[in-house]
């Protein structure tokens, strides 16, 4: 990945080839084990929010980090997702944002960003993200409506190394099943039937 | 809630002033961020309607942060509530100002209680993937509500009468809606069933790019006046309201400039049509990713119409480093060099007040807001 924002956040190993370091990667966060420890890393505030937010990322494992370009289904994937690390990081989470895309240019997307740690619910802020920023694996993912989680913080690996780190990472959302459109549907029959009356 | 915030509008001596028992009144209130729109209408001695709605820096809706403003608790005196369409900058705070307005009566397009789209809205908000409300999870709040309440929404349709009000011994509020119209009803409808048709594609979040604009423009008879408020109702949908021919008679002295001044919501013939010759104009300027409204082409076209027009502010807030608490957050940013746009911001006001039977209105600014010959796109 050329990422400005690696090379300034002093991240060294965050290129698409580092996947190759699969299971040794002190930087990877993909996994459930490493998300609950995302989770209990943040401030209380956020915390139980986070949680309930993400239990169903949680169990399928979705989240995928930007320097994550292993394919879903893919060996790399499995060993990522399935195993559990033997050198799993301990974040230390100062920022986190949830965004999603509104706009795309050609060179950069803009996104509105709900303040997960200050425990907010709708967004406050606008932001233009430079398609260089995410990886060429995130980016064909990156379309208006889509949602990502953006994670400013400390990393710690097993050696001690503490690393400044800001990651985004899109999340592979849930698909439109027939029991939504069905819970959807019972939904709607139930306030239709409330007006009627 | 909290009691009436000073810092909010700015000029607070002047805008603390309630108006007097015969003195109807007009107020659009705007994000100063561009990304915000709210109307405040007195439709009674004690009776006060919504249109729209978005947030203030303390997450509380505007309208309801004016109301109290002026000395009016708008728990009491709330009783009339509009969506004009569901986009996030337009609908933020509506189920708050009706959760605590029981009397409220909500009114939006029929079209948004077709069994279809609230399947859609239902199956997309009943189990939420994300944190942020959408303008979808906003709908699904206020219908829930009304849902538990057993009160239907009031549906505007073209031409309908949806409110109506005596307001001070024989004046009458009325309030119509003039859209979305039948083809516009059909439109949606045919959009939404597409929606409805992409089982097993990626939940996404719908934003406002996607094709769902239905949108109620309203037509407030007060006797001696009208206005026009044009929500954000582009061309076809003004084209429909000029040929029909039931619509409501008689020419608005206010408009509501529709889609905050662009052009493809700009029908001269509703200039010719429907108002008095150079009535008085407000709009809130839009703003998001690359997209500003009105551009400076719209400010000059509409001034061409009217000079007495207005704006809710002086300018769109522009990018700029971000400032966290955090020392470190803050730095990081800074290296990166990624820019932020806050969303929420101090809303700016123009109110418009005049007395039933005096014809002059009273006009004034607060925040940010100012003339239009001054914003600067």
């Amino acid at each position: 990945m050329n990422s400005a924002l690696s090379n300034t956040f002093g991240q060294t190993s965050f290129s698409d080839e580092s996947a190759t370091s699969l299971l040794g990667s002190p930087a990877y966060l993909a996994n459930e084990s490493e998300n609950k420890a995302l989770a209990l890393a943040r401030p209380k505030k956020a915390r139980s929010k986070f949680i309930s937010q993400n239990t169903d990322l949680l169990s399928t494992g979705r989240y995928r980090w930007e320097h994550n370009p292993a394919p879903t289904g893919s060996i790399m994937w499995l060993f990522k997702n399935l195993l559990p690390s033997t050198s799993t990081p301990r974040p230390e989470v100062l920022q986190e944002w949830e965004g999603y895309v509104v706009e795309l240019g050609e060179k950069e997307f803009f996104a509105h960003l709900t303040d997960l740690t200050a425990g907010d619910s709708h967004p406050t802020k606008e932001v233009e993200i430079p398609f260089t920023e995410i990886s060429s694996y995130d980016r064909s993912r990156i379309v208006v409506g889509s949602i990502f989680c953006w994670v400013i913080g400390y990393e710690q690996s097993a050696e001690g190394t503490k690393t400044r780190i800001s990651r985004i990472a899109f999340r592979d959302l849930p698909r439109m099943a027939r029991s939504d459109f069905q819970k959807g549907k019972e939904w709607a029959d139930q306030v239709l039937k409330s007006w009627e009356t | 809630m909290g009691g009436s915030s000073p810092e909010i509008m700015g000029n607070v001596s002047r805008i603390e002033s309630p108006p007097t028992a015969r003195e109807f009144e007009v107020t659009l209130l705007g994000s100063r961020s561009g990304y915000g729109e709210s109307i405040v209408l007195r439709v009674g001695e004690k009776s006060w309607a919504v249109v729209d709605s978005f947030l203030d820096t303390n997450r509380v809706p505007v309208a309801m942060r004016y109301l109290e403003t002026i000395g009016v608790d708008p728990a009491g005196s709330i009783s009339f509530v509009v969506a004009t369409h569901w986009h996030d900058d337009h609908i933020r705070g509506l189920a708050n100002i009706l959760e605590s307005s029981p009397e409220a009566q909500f009114c939006c397009a029929a079209a948004l209680t077709k069994k279809e789209f609230m399947t859609l809205v239902g199956a997309l908000e009943g189990n939420p993937f994300s944190t942020a409300g959408s303008g979808l999870s906003e709908l699904h709040k206020v219908f829930s509500l009304l849902g538990e309440r057993g009160k239907s929404p009031s549906l505007a349709l073209p031409n309908r009468l949806v409110f109506r009000q005596n307001f001070c011994n024989q004046n009458f509020c009325k309030i119509w809606s003039l859209s979305p119209s039948d083809a516009e009803f059909k439109r949606f409808l045919q959009v939404i069933g597409r929606e409805i048709r992409r089982e097993d594609a990626p939940k996404k979040r719908l934003v406002s790019s996607d094709p769902n604009e239905i949108a109620v423009a309203l037509w407030v008879d007060i006797g001696e006046f009208a206005l026009l408020l044009g929500a954000d109702l582009e061309k076809r949908g003004w084209t429909e309201i000029l040929q029909s021919k039931e619509r409501p008679s008689g020419l608005a002295s206010i408009i509501k400039i529709p889609h905050h001044g662009s052009k493809n919501a700009d029908e001269p013939g509703v200039w010719h049509c429907m108002l008095q010759p150079k009535p008085i104009a407000v709009l809130a300027p839009w703003c998001r990713g690359r997209g500003v409204l009105p551009t400076s082409e719209d400010v000059k076209r509409i001034l061409g119409r009217t000079p007495s027009a207005y704006a809710t502010a002086s300018h769109i807030v522009r990018k700029r480093q971000i400032h966290q608490e955090n020392k470190i957050v803050t730095q990081t940013l800074r290296e990166s060099g990624i820019a932020f746009r806050d969303l929420a911001s101090l809303p700016g006001v123009v109110r418009l007040r005049r007395e039933l039977d005096q014809g002059e209105w009273n006009i004034e600014t607060f925040g940010n807001a100012g003339r239009l010959v001054d914003y600067a796109a």
